[in-house]
């Protein structure tokens, strides 16, 4: 990892293309109704409150990597044992993503198409940007960032004119949806939330958190106004029903009398989107796999880790209500969040006993 | 016919196999061998008419 250096910038862009995978296309937490866009804000500020815990912890350690670093605060055992959580985290956000995206295109372009093909390119591509870290994915997102902007900016600003912003009054007697909403938004959106570690630690150690936090929070941002825009502009109970009402929204879109089926650009952003998400999962499973099983990565296990993607992307849901059950999991969202809680809360307390057991030694 | 995905996945793998040793190697064949049961499974599954993936047609593809 020596060598594996990115540049803030680079990095940030990084991020924002990794968390805004499949922004287009579902929109967990519909069961929110109306509040929505509450249950997207509540879901951004525990994924700033994670990622702020993640950022102390590998700040007190500037040389190590995101494994050692666990290491160090929790001992081998429970540090390798949260490592291997968080590496199967970030596989299983990935598979999903793959697999939403996968039956997206499938259903709104190529039918004949085998599912698996889309996912496989996708993530094999990914793997071999790899083989000299995440420089190559780095230094594209930096470039394509502004296309996904690009398309952000259309969705809301062309969006207005059809937007009943009435539509979006949250019905604040009901608070459970609310947040059950936050739970299935958090771990959708915000899923691969450890994995930008991978991208923390090869940021230069000096003045990254700002542009770090920046990317987080102007994704969550974004994500919240889009959740807005689309209630507002199908209603709370379309926007409930629809499995890709983002996209039903955007397919109405158009920018003037010029540029017309406007949810071609959301099909190349959230692809753009899929392979740069599908590079840092597999980055940061592979670091943290390497740790865990005490390999040297020299050249990493990528492609393995990639192909295993693929092929879960085939197993993981027998219809299309068996994948929407997957993207809306009321039942178990808070158990799974709980979990990134504590993978989040328990190596910052293991450091802070740590410091503390150092100083009373002195 | 299943075996076509196995087969793409151990020629993929194979290729990048190479300047690999020592615990990083073992790493890289337990998963393979993890990536190569899964696909399979994913094999069977499609030819078990899972909406998922058709394998049929990828042949199709292959013999135009």
């Amino acid at each position: 990892m020596g060598e594996d250096k990115i540049t803030s910038g680079a990095g940030a862009a990084l991020c924002i293309m990794t968390l805004m995978t499949n922004a287009y296309s579902v929109m967990p937490g519909a069961e929110a109704g109306a509040g929505v866009w509450i249950s997207h804000i509540a879901a951004g500020a525990l994924a700033l409150i994670l990622a702020l815990l993640f950022a102390v912890l590998c700040d007190a350690f500037p040389e190590k990597s995101f494994f050692g670093v666990l290491e160090v605060a929790l001992g081998k055992f429970a540090g390798r044992l949260i490592a291997f959580f968080l590496a199967v985290a970030s596989l299983l956000t990935c598979v999903v993503s793959l697999t939403v995206f996968s039956r997206f295109v499938q259903i709104t372009a190529l039918p004949q198409t085998p599912q698996i093909i889309i996912p496989g390119l996708v993530i094999v591509i990914a793997a071999l940007s790899l083989r000299c870290g995440l420089r190559a994915a780095s230094g594209s997102a930096r470039l394509l960032v502004w296309f996904s902007v690009a398309v952000f900016l259309i969705y809301v600003i062309f969006g207005i004119g059809r937007a009943g912003l009435s539509l979006t009054a949250p019905d604040m007697t009901r608070v459970e949806p609310l947040l059950s909403g936050g739970g299935e938004v958090f771990l959708n959106r915000f899923g691969a939330l450890p994995a930008l570690m991978a991208i923390y630690v090869r940021m230069p150690k000096k003045g990254r958190r700002a542009p770090f936090f920046a990317a987080i929070g102007g994704v969550a941002a974004a994500l919240c106004i889009i959740a807005l825009i689309t209630v507002a502009t199908l209603g709370a109970e379309t926007a409930r029903t629809d499995f890709y009402p983002i996209y039903t929204a955007m397919s109405v879109r158009g920018v003037g009398g010029f540029i017309q089926h406007t949810e071609i650009f959301a099909c190349i952003a959230m692809t753009l989107c899929l392979f740069f998400k599908s590079a840092v999962c597999l980055a940061f499973s592979d670091d943290m796999l390497s740790g865990v099983f005490s390999a040297e990565r020299r050249l990493g296990a990528a492609m393995p880790l990639a192909l295993i993607c693929a092929a879960s992307t085939q197993l993981i849901y027998r219809d299309i209500s068996g994948l929407r059950g997957m993207v809306e999991w009321k039942s178990g969202a808070w158990f799974a969040v709980a979990l990134y809680v504590a993978a989040a809360i328990l190596p910052w307390l293991g450091e802070r006993v740590r410091r503390a057991k150092t100083g009373k030694a002195q | 016919m299943f075996f076509v995905l196995p087969a793409v996945f151990a020629a993929a793998l194979f290729f990048d196999f190479r300047g690999r040793y020592g615990r990083e190697k073992r790493l890289y064949i337990a998963l393979s061998v993890i990536a190569l049961a899964l696909s399979v499974l994913a094999g069977f599954a499609a030819q078990s008419d899972h909406v998922g993936a058709s394998f049929s047609g990828m042949i199709s593809i292959f013999m135009r």
